[in-house]
């Protein structure tokens, strides 16, 4: 499903050249659930954006369901991502001043879908996320816990293969994070795959976990 | 490709969930738009009313001087005058200043008469449309616009009294006024009979105050022009294109001011511009790679920032040109006309015709909504085309 060869990430300012990631190859499965962890300035976020074609390798290769995302360009790569890939960011960024239901429809404008497919999808990933009764409110007047919940329903909305999850947990506390997890294995028993990068201990025993990679310094330790 | 709705739904929304600043952009984009937008009304409605007196002006007008000084041209001259080759007709004119000292105002004075032809054809229209006979029987005349509101101000509803050259009273009955098409000339005007005018002025009646001389061909206008010198050395003629280039000097020099506030308005408008370049803000930023991230195409992103702006843009420069339209030609300029129409040296106001000039309203819109569109899209692409990994982080 998910297939990196040999990926090399560098950035170079002017001032120095940093290897975000060196050499790194891994395979994941499809319906897999795959934690990454390591140190903040590991490389976690960089192998997301790179999955995810939000950013391209500087060597290597990234290969998601058959397609080489690294060689993909717009508007393919946006395409790609349109239909398989639902992101969670780690501060959420929802948009606050847009409602709760504008931003869970966000993914869905380009798709220029009917007006009733779009609101059936809205209602849908709403009812499962348990924020329909907040669907009108403003973003930035959610709890953390329920913006958590609109940025999952977003990620949902577009029915996406991969769920890619940058800390999910990061600002949430031990409750909310336990409700997370549980959403996650719901969603591995719904077939998708599930890419979460975080440091919270609570993901490194799980039993649905089916592979850990441990990055540092961009180098995979396992 | 279907069209796609949501996105224009998304752009009117954000343009609101904006708020404060879509406002203050709006405003500032319509007030510019305005300044220039009126500058270029009333200019353009000037030089538009000139060039159409011009047009009606006679050919050749010809004054007698003596001593430096215009004088009165003796009415034996006009025979031999028709008999040069070329000339259609010779007309005297009796005309001059009254100054009304109450309102502290010229009215210009023109006598008719009414066996002979007026020198312009505005004003035969007007001469036509009344009895100069019975004008003459009852000493009536015609005013313009401008002069019947003058004196209505000052409680002359329907006669006036001039002062004559030699002191004595001489009363006018208003018999009615005119709206001339060229309301530059025509609104302080006062048609009476000659003989009236004769007698105000104290002008003897073998006497003109010019002459104006109409040519069968303009081609001509240099020879006759010549053979006039020859039999009348002391004669000064002038030309229709004499009197256009005086004209045009005037109003070239009044134009030069409201060219320096052009050039300051579309300054500001640039600076704005710049501003705009120069980057967006990284909140702007932020939610390009967000809506990036979750699978918008910069084809996506792009046009939603063209409808945003095009509808900010489009918007103010249709209330602009509204509002400014409105000012000119329905409430007169007030605050920018007086700059412009000082050159008149009268009083009596005068009405800016409407005069709608498509080019111009063209460039304006060159000059607006596509500088600022592209002010707007230009950072936006740029913003696009990163690599959108900075909100994975
Ligand atoms: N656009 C960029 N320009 C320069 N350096 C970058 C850029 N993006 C990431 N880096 C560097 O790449 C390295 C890996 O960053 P990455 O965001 O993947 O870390 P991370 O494991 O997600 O860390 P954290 O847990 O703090 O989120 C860091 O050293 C970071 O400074
Ligand atoms: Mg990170």
């Amino acid at each position: 499903m998910i297939v990196l060869k040999n990926v090399c990430k560098c950035y170079e300012t002017e001032a120095q050249r940093i290897d975000a990631l060196r050499d790194i190859s891994l395979h994941v499965k499809a319906g897999e659930c795959v934690i990454l962890k390591g140190a903040s300035g590991s490389g976690k976020s960089t192998i997301l954006s790179l999955i995810a074609g939000l950013s391209k390798p500087t060597t290597g290769d990234v290969v998601v369901d058959g397609k080489r995302i690294s060689k993909l360009m717009e508007p393919f790569s946006a395409h790609f991502r349109r239909e398989n890939i639902g992101v969670i960011f780690q501060r959420y960024h929802l948009i606050a001043t847009l409602s709760v239901r504008d931003n869970i429809a966000l993914p869905l404008i380009p798709e220029n879908l009917s007006a009733q497919v779009m609101e059936k999808r809205v209602e849908e990933v709403m009812e499962l996320c348990a924020i329909s009764h907040k669907s009108s409110a403003l973003c930035r007047h959610l709890s953390g816990g329920e913006q958590q919940r609109v940025a999952i329903a977003r990620a949902l909305v577009n029915e996406p293969k991969i769920i890619i999850a940058d800390e999910p947990t990061a600002n949430l506390d031990a409750v909310l994070s336990e409700q997370f997890i549980e959403t996650m294995y719901d969603l591995k028993k719904s077939g998708v795959t599930l890419l979460i990068a975080t440091h919270d201990s609570q993901f490194f025993n799980l039993l649905f976990v089916d592979q850990q990679i441990e990055l540092k310094n961009g180098v995979m330790l396992s | 490709m279907k069209f796609n709705l949501y996105l224009l739904e998304f752009a009117l929304f954000s343009l609101i969930r904006k708020g404060a600043k879509t406002l203050f952009v709006f405003l500032i984009l319509t007030f510019l738009i305005f300044l220039l937008a009126s500058v270029l009304f009333i200019s353009d409605a000037i030089k538009h009313e000139l060039n159409v007196s011009v047009a009606h002006l006679p050919e050749l007008t010809l004054q007698r001087l003596q001593a430096g000084k215009q004088v009165n041209v003796p009415l034996k001259r006009v025979e031999p005058l028709l008999e040069i080759e070329g000339v259609a007709s010779v007309i005297p004119r009796v005309w001059g200043y009254y100054y009304f000292k109450v309102a502290g105002v010229n009215f210009s004075v023109v006598g008719i008469d009414a066996f002979e032809q007026s020198y312009k054809e505005s004003l035969q229209k007007v001469v036509d449309a009344y009895d100069v006979k019975a004008l003459e029987k009852e000493s009536g005349m015609i005013v313009g616009a401008g002069v019947k509101k003058i004196l209505e101000e000052n409680y002359y509803q329907d006669f006036f009294n001039f002062v004559t050259a030699d002191g004595k009273w001489k009363r006018m009955h208003i018999m009615g006024s005119f709206n001339a098409d060229i309301s530059l000339q025509a609104n302080d005007m006062i048609l009476l009979p000659k003989k009236s005018a004769y007698e105000i002025f104290g002008m003897p009646e073998n006497e003109a105050t010019d002459v104006v001389v109409k040519v069968s061909n303009p081609e001509e206008i240099p020879t006759i022009v010549s053979k006039i010198n020859q039999l009348y050395p002391d004669m000064r003629v002038v030309t229709k294109e004499d009197i256009r280039v005086s004209y045009q000097n005037i109003f070239d020099y009044k134009s030069g001011f409201f060219l320096s506030l052009f050039v300051v308005s579309a300054f500001t408008f640039f600076m704005i511009i710049y501003d705009k370049l120069s980057g967006l803000s990284s909140e702007e930023k932020r939610e390009i790679g967000i809506l990036k991230a979750l699978g918008w195409s910069m084809d996506d992103i792009l046009k939603e920032r063209f409808y945003e702006s095009f509808i900010l843009c489009f918007g103010a420069f249709l209330l602009a040109l509204a509002l400014s339209m409105a000012y000119v030609f329905f409430w007169e300029a007030p605050l920018l006309r007086s700059l412009f129409v000082g050159y008149s040296t009268l009083k009596p106001s005068f009405e800016l015709p409407f005069y709608f000039n498509m080019p111009m309203i063209v460039l304006l819109f060159l000059l607006s909504v596509p500088v600022y569109i592209g002010s707007v899209m230009i950072p936006s692409w740029r913003a696009a085309m990163l690599d959108a990994d900075e909100v994975l982080r």
